[in-house]
């Protein structure tokens, strides 16, 4: 499980290059990658489902909130 | 030790314990803030952001990136050999965690001393203000990180799972935060 979450991680990260031209795409890879860490290797896939959510909803308003301000 | 799915989740007993969620969320929030902060800055003087950004060298926060997700994932298998009570496992795996730190540590000084030698200071601009100000800060949680990681790794024998699991979810905060940091500052145009 480990493994798999790293590899998709830096497959993730490699494509993040070509994904500079386009913000939301960029930053919703970054969502999508603090989402992996968050639920695999910090094991909030194992916690209370108000953890799972508040970390889930922090990250996509947080992304929301970056690209409505940039 | 059985690993923790076994156990109904609790609300106030999160993995790691509490505290070090409270933490978390105070550290996310403060980045949070600095980094909506640093988007609107960048709003403000826009062509000074983008040439800025233009001196920076995303090969440096790209090896960053790659440094410390693999830390993280050595810190995630440390978490889970020591569930599984194989110690000797674990504590390679926290080794290997602490090097990935270490190249992270070694890799953003000689970033910093190319930007110093071209003169890109704290006060050369905003955009170096705010790529001062917050990768520094990222920098010391890092480094603080590394230290509660060299703690656990010397007394790994005698270390609670929920010790281990707090020292981990601290060490994947810096993975969180360098992963916002790191298209924020480097890639975004």
């Amino acid at each position: 499980m480990n493994l798999v979450t790293y590899l998709a991680l830096i497959a993730l990260t490699a494509i993040t290059f070509p994904a500079a031209r386009h913000p939301s795409f960029l930053m919703a890879l970054a969502g999508i990658k603090c989402l992996l860490v968050g639920f695999a290797f910090m094991d909030l896939r194992h916690a209370h489902p108000v953890w799972r959510l508040g970390f889930a909803g922090f990250v996509a308003f947080f992304l929301t909130l970056f690209l409505a301000l940039s | 030790m059985k690993p923790r799915a076994s156990a109904a989740p609790s609300l106030s007993d999160p993995p790691g314990g509490l505290f070090i969620w409270l933490l978390v969320a105070l550290e996310l929030i403060t980045f949070g803030v600095a980094l909506a902060a640093f988007a609107a800055s960048a709003k403000a003087a826009p062509e000074v952001f983008h040439d800025s950004r233009q001196l920076l060298d995303p090969r440096f926060g790209f090896a960053n990136t790659i440094f410390l997700l693999t830390s993280g994932w050595f810190m995630a298998e440390a978490v889970r050999h020591f569930r599984l009570s194989d110690l000797p496992r674990s504590r390679r795996s926290l080794v290997l965690a602490l090097g990935g730190g270490a190249l992270f540590l070694v890799s953003k000084g000689l970033e910093y001393s190319d930007k110093i030698s071209h003169g890109h200071t704290l006060g050369s601009n905003p955009f170096f203000t705010w790529y001062w100000l917050l990768t520094v800060f990222h920098l010391m949680h890092v480094g603080v990180g590394m230290v509660i990681l060299a703690n656990l790794l010397r007394r790994l024998d005698r270390t609670r799972p929920e010790d281990l699991e707090a020292g981990g979810v601290f060490w994947h905060m810096c993975d969180l935060v360098w992963l916002l940091l790191f298209p924020a500052l480097y890639l975004l145009s």
